[in-house]
């Protein structure tokens, strides 16, 4: 079984500690609009407590961001992991991975045109290491195939809306 | 003595509005000025010093208000999404600088400015969209009365968070602002709140009603340290978990305070007339966590505390509401210092002062005031406006507060805070107030025998607690090894050394809850801003905030007689604990101790070698001889 991020957002408490932690590992530097991972704290609708949701990449094993790439810069890894990986030398930015995902959980770098995305941080993940109560966690576990259930969540499509939007903007100009 | 050398943890840039000409505007923030005060409440007071016109009404044109945040702000270090607000306080005319935490502070860095300041009024209502460099001033006359929870709803839903959080946060007043409350607050986040002074009425004078924050900049840190911050933070967390506040608070959140303030004889009965209430079990914090309420957390920016939490009351009338878990204050404040016993009632008054956008220091101390009159025959119901205003009322409390939030009937009145109101109603009133400083209510605590929480806002320059109270324990980085036990010139020495420190808290802007040590503290600044302080350096920048807010207020034409509290707090509690005790016989003494240890003159007037030595070379002319 692959070593991935396993999410429980029962756990979370909203600090978003993980966004930080995660930029500075990747990027170095304090910057949560480049965080690989999101906390969205749903305030109302649906339930009368407040609610965190947690939201990275899955890893999937039939991922959709690998297959809609046209020139095959995404492939899965074959080390413990299993992740899902972008080779940014072969891509040329157009963004199909961006829409593809479902999750919203693949991000576009303004700047240097290419897409980015969670790629475990070598088998160390900052996330991990910076959340206070175990609401994330880096464990062996199934390979992950995406579930129609999953893409109603409001989570998902708060950020896949938000980053197609972004990515509409950005190959536009 | 330039002890900061590059600009780590800094935006480098300031944010302008002015209202009065629509015009915004950004400048360079000075590295030397971060170098004497570091950023927070210390920056905004020696920027507002420079900014400001002396003895100016605080609700007019030419006052400003300033958003500061500090180097640590939005960065890994726990509670960092604080920002201080700094103005004038519209109960006394005073300066006044307070903080928020939340993520406001965090965001207004993510949109590339360090500090705000705004300046003008605007003729009709208007809100403040900051979005990197997109800066705009916008129409709000749809968010005109409503309260704060709405207000930020609308907005956050406008920008693109339909009730939920991710990137965005608005800092707005509630009604009270609006209606020029003089004690009117600014929230953020959904019940964070920058309270003291009355500065949501700054807001309201000038017709800003929110200020919305978001973008996608980085805070500058050097590569190099990264790895050295990371422990560094780590460190400040187990710190501040393993501190006497961080276990109680870390665990149970503020309102874990209660049972043992309340052994103390510190928790404020029905305006301190007594200091015993039946139901106190009620009060606990297991009690309210497991049985009164359920819960989920929702803390601030990076905080590693069982604190904040979104709770909804599970029994009794007010069963079903859904609000901000309670602070302890608050607790104390809206139950049995208003005879209220029941948890969930707190909740119920709690979310509804929040939404006018009252603070609940004044708010608890006016209407304990009220109810005490009203159940003595010195005010009728006729009086005001029909509410009947007994001890323990929930419902009447309620009708009280809308009343103040829209200055209508007695509530004009009302609006005008504690001393303002009593002085007017005469009679008794003058005689059962609680307040300090000729004007402001104090924390909402008993503070009569919690000798360095009374004696401390007492003196304070800053509207609220401006160092820290030292009884029943010492503190190790001040080298104060004996609590101050009694009201005596120790407590006085003890004050002036507190006041450094915890003004140098103020200027890093984090939570004042997640306290690590003092070296750590500046370990961690150095760290992020290549900086070379060390401990006795963050002393004297804390004690230069010190006699720069008390230079503000003698230019303001404070006296030794601002320096005082009112009759009532000068009374020995009847009953309880702490019986017969007083600092009234003693405070002279400890007042003179305290200047001398601050390095004043016998009129709490700082002298001119200290003033010159802490470089505030810049206010000696407003010395009054």
């Amino acid at each position: 079984m692959p070593k991935q991020l396993k999410l429980i957002p029962e756990n979370c408490i909203g600090c978003k500690s993980c966004e930080l932690a995660c930029s500075l590992k990747n990027d170095g530097e304090l910057n949560p609009s480049l965080s690989r991972i999101n906390v969205i704290t749903f305030k109302e609708g649906g339930y009368s407590l407040p609610y965190h949701f947690l939201s990275t990449c899955r890893q999937c094993a039939d991922a959709p961001c690998m297959t809609s790439c046209p020139v095959d810069a995404i492939s899965q890894i074959n080390d413990s992991t299993k992740k899902i990986s972008i080779d940014l030398e072969i891509c040329i930015g157009c963004g199909k991975c961006v829409t593809a995902c479902p999750f919203g959980v693949m991000f576009f770098d303004k700047a240097g045109k290419k897409p980015f995305k969670c790629e475990l941080c070598d088998g160390n993940p900052a996330c991990v290491d910076i959340c206070p109560v175990e609401a994330i966690v880096f464990r062996n576990q199934r390979y992950y195939y995406a579930k129609k259930d999953d893409l109603n969540m409001r989570g998902y499509k708060f950020m896949s809306d938000k980053n197609r939007k972004n990515i509409k903007k950005q190959t536009s100009n | 003595m330039s002890k900061s050398k590059t600009h780590g943890g800094y935006m480098g840039k300031i944010l302008r509005v002015d209202l009065t000409h629509r015009k915004i505007s950004q400048e360079t923030l000075h590295p030397e000025l971060c170098s004497e005060y570091i950023g927070g409440s210390g920056l905004g007071i020696r920027l507002f010093y420079d900014e400001i016109k002396p003895r100016i009404n605080p609700f007019s044109s030419d006052n400003k208000i300033l958003f500061v945040t500090g180097p640590l702000t939005g960065t890994l270090v726990p509670g960092s999404g604080t920002y201080s607000v700094v103005s004038r306080n519209t109960l006394t005319g005073l300066a006044a600088t307070c903080q928020s935490n939340g993520f406001w502070g965090a965001r207004l860095k993510h949109a590339g400015y360090d500090a705000i300041i705004v300046q003008g009024s605007s003729d009709k209502l208007v809100y403040l969209n900051v979005n990197d460099e997109k800066v705009t001033i916008e129409e709000a006359s749809d968010l005109a009365g409503k309260g704060t929870f709405e207000t930020e709803r609308i907005l956050k839903k406008r920008y693109g968070e339909d009730c939920l959080d991710s990137k965005i946060s608005v800092a707005t007043i509630g009604p009270a602002g609006e209606n020029l409350v003089r004690f009117a607050c600014i929230l953020n986040d959904a019940g964070h709140v920058a309270a003291t002074g009355g500065l949501g009425a700054i807001l309201g004078a000038k017709k800003l009603k929110a200020i919305v924050v978001h973008g996608r900049q980085s805070i500058p840190i050097d590569a190099r340290t990264v790895e050295e911050f990371v422990d560094l933070v780590n460190r400040w967390k187990t710190e501040a978990l393993g501190s006497g506040i961080g276990k109680v608070i870390g665990t149970n959140g503020s309102i874990g305070l209660f049972s043992n303030y309340q052994k103390r004889g510190w928790v404020p009965v029905k305006n301190l007339t007594t200091n015993l209430f039946p139901g106190e079990e009620k009060f606990e914090a297991f009690y309210i966590r497991n049985k009164a309420h359920r819960g989920i957390p929702m803390v601030c920016h990076t905080c590693t505390y069982n604190h904040c939490r979104a709770v909804q009351v599970k029994k009794g009338p007010y069963k079903g509401i859904v609000g901000e878990e309670i602070e302890y204050e608050i607790l104390a404040g809206f139950g049995p210092n208003w005879g209220i016993y029941d948890p969930g009632a707190v909740t119920m008054l709690n979310k509804l002062n929040d939404d006018l956008g009252m603070d609940a220091k004044e708010a608890s101390f006016l209407l304990s005031m009220l109810m005490e009159g009203y159940a003595k025959g010195y005010i009728g119901k006729e009086d005001l406006d029909g509410i009947d205003l007994t001890w323990g009322s929930p419902e009447a409390a309620a009708a009280a507060l809308q009343t103040v939030s829209q200055r209508r009937g007695i509530g004009d009145l009302l609006a005008e805070g504690v001393k303002r109101a009593a002085d007017t109603l005469g009679g008794e009133f003058p005689n059962i107030a609680v307040y300090v400083k000729k004007g402001n209510a104090p924390h909402i605590h008993d503070p009569r025998t919690r000798w360095g929480t009374l004696f401390n806002q007492v003196v304070s320059d800053m509207g609220s607690q401006e160092g820290l109270d030292l009884t029943a324990r010492g503190s190790a980085e001040l080298g104060i090894d004996k609590p101050t036990s009694e009201p005596d010139e120790y407590l006085g020495r003890a004050n002036a050394k507190t006041e450094w420190f915890r003004q140098f808290q103020e200027c890093l802007t984090y939570c004042y809850f997640q306290s690590c040590s003092l070296k750590t503290m500046v370990e961690v600044l150095n760290c992020l801003t290549g900086s070379d302080y060390d401990v006795a350096d963050a002393l004297t920048i804390g004690r230069r905030v010190v006699n720069l807010l008390r230079m503000f207020n003698i230019r303001e034409g404070m006296t030794l007689e601002h320096d005082s509290f009112s009759r009532r707090l000068a009374t020995p509690p009847v009953d309880g604990p702490n019986i017969g005790k007083s600092l009234a016989p003693s405070f002279e003494k400890v007042r003179n101790a305290y200047y001398e240890a601050s390095g004043w003159d016998e009129e709490g007037r700082p002298k001119k070698e200290l003033l010159k030595s802490l470089h505030l070379d810049f206010t000696l002319g407003d010395l009054r001889e």
